[in-house]
């Protein structure tokens, strides 16, 4: 193995430590056709903060393309995991890594089977009317107003379209719902939440609600 | 299509001139894990953008507009880059004046925004001017981060620490491209140091 000693300039970021790195610009090239650096004016609008170094697709870049279009490689995979993530969550009211390990899905490994499993068990009692109007005396729609109105509208369409898409938005709000609760107001709501869960056929979860709020731990 | 990268330089450590000074003078480095050798990286082809939370100035005073701020940070410079393109050079248009005063009022309601011309170098003269807080204040401005160069990648260099002679453990399955001369394998010294 060949090993060279470089000398640099000090960089603001400190000194180099042991490890791999990118290199962009060192030394230019004995030709000068490669620049340390090129300015680009005006810039690119970059509105991801992550500190990450994202590998980009270097024409979309330069030619200002959205956003979207910039991404490669495993920085494509993790955009299109993220979106997934992010969708999961949205479906299940809480991580799909959470949801894989309480209640009813606990111990399933992927969020397919969870999700069949859910909608299997899903049912309406007739009674999620009379939980939401207990709801409507509690507060709830001053404390949590945007999920307050969501679950409202998908009550209403569930009365004209019973089906098992709206019941999985139920539950989903209901999770968000206790996830967004001040744990001062808990021992109030919680038990309301729990009526939903059992008036949808969701024995477990309405449980694996009780003990993991109970114990702070979610 | 060779793959490039994106780095984000920190505020912590680099005020954006810093970040662009360094990379004239220095081209960009960044560290990474072990295990990242991405595809597609082709020495002279890829690029390494560099990004700064502050690149990208928006004036958000209504009384105030961005040409405005650009005249005031060059004629606190006299000689810098931004009064030769204001003053000198006479490459800066009507248009662009306009563009500039346009810019102040569309609020970045677009995605992707298109900033107008010289905004790098108004963002690097403010962020180097010494009235900085006061000009924040007075123009209320807001940043955004926007990526305000590249440097041609130029390859991956394992930095070893001055007593260490056998490849550590934690890079054995680089070996491979280290003989193949994708990676080169390094100590460092700094130029002040010889010096010294």
């Amino acid at each position: 193995m060949n090993i060279t000693t470089i000398t640099i300039g000090r960089r603001r970021c400190g000194k180099r430590r042991q490890g791999l790195y990118l290199e962009g610009g060192m030394d230019g090239s004995p030709e000068g056709t490669l620049n340390h650096f090129v300015l680009l004016d005006p810039p690119i609008y970059y509105p991801f903060k992550s500190r990450v170094p994202r590998l980009v697709n270097g024409d979309a870049v330069l030619n200002n393309l959205p956003t979207e279009k910039f991404w490669v490689g495993s920085s494509a995979e993790h955009e299109v995991k993220k979106n997934s993530n992010a969708w999961w969550a949205d479906l299940f009211g809480m991580p799909a890594t959470l949801r894989l390990k309480i209640g009813m899905c606990a111990g399933m490994t992927d969020e397919d089977r969870a999700l069949e499993t859910i909608a299997s068990k899903i049912k309406n009692s007739g009674y999620l009317v009379d939980a939401f109007r207990k709801m409507a005396l509690t507060g709830l729609d001053s404390d949590l107003p945007g999920l307050y109105s969501e679950l409202h509208s998908t009550l209403i369409s569930l009365l004209s379209e019973n089906t098992v898409a709206n019941l999985v938005k139920v539950q989903s709000i209901i999770w968000k719902m206790a996830h967004r609760t001040r744990p001062a107001k808990l021992e109030t709501y919680l038990p309301i939440y729990r009526e939903f869960l059992v008036c949808m056929g969701l024995y477990e979860d309405a449980t694996a609600l009780t003990s993991h709020f109970s114990k702070g731990e979610l | 299509m060779a793959t490039s990268l994106v780095t984000v330089f920190g505020t912590d450590n680099y005020e954006l001139h810093h970040a662009i000074d360094e990379s004239y003078t220095q081209g960009m480095a960044r560290r990474v894990p072990p295990t990242f050798i991405p595809e597609g990286m082709i020495i002279g082809e890829s690029k390494i953008f560099g990004a700064h939370p502050h690149a990208i100035v928006v004036v958000r005073a209504t009384d105030r507009t961005l040409y405005e701020l650009a005249e005031e940070l060059a004629l606190g410079d006299r000689g810098g880059k931004l009064y030769t393109e204001l003053y000198e050079s006479h490459k800066i248009m009507q248009e662009d004046i306009d563009s500039l005063e346009a810019w102040a009022e569309s609020r970045m309601g677009e995605s992707p925004v298109e900033c107008p011309y010289l905004m790098t170098l108004i963002a690097y003269e403010l962020s180097k001017s010494p009235n900085r807080s006061e000009l924040i204040k007075k123009y209320g401005i807001e940043f955004y981060q926007g990526i305000f160069g590249y440097s041609p990648f130029t390859g991956f260099r394992l930095v070893l620490a001055n007593n260490v002679t056998e490849l550590p453990k934690e890079y054995e399955h680089l070996l491979p491209a280290i003989e193949a001369g994708i990676v080169q394998v390094s100590y460092v010294r700094y130029k002040d140091e010889e010096k010294k």
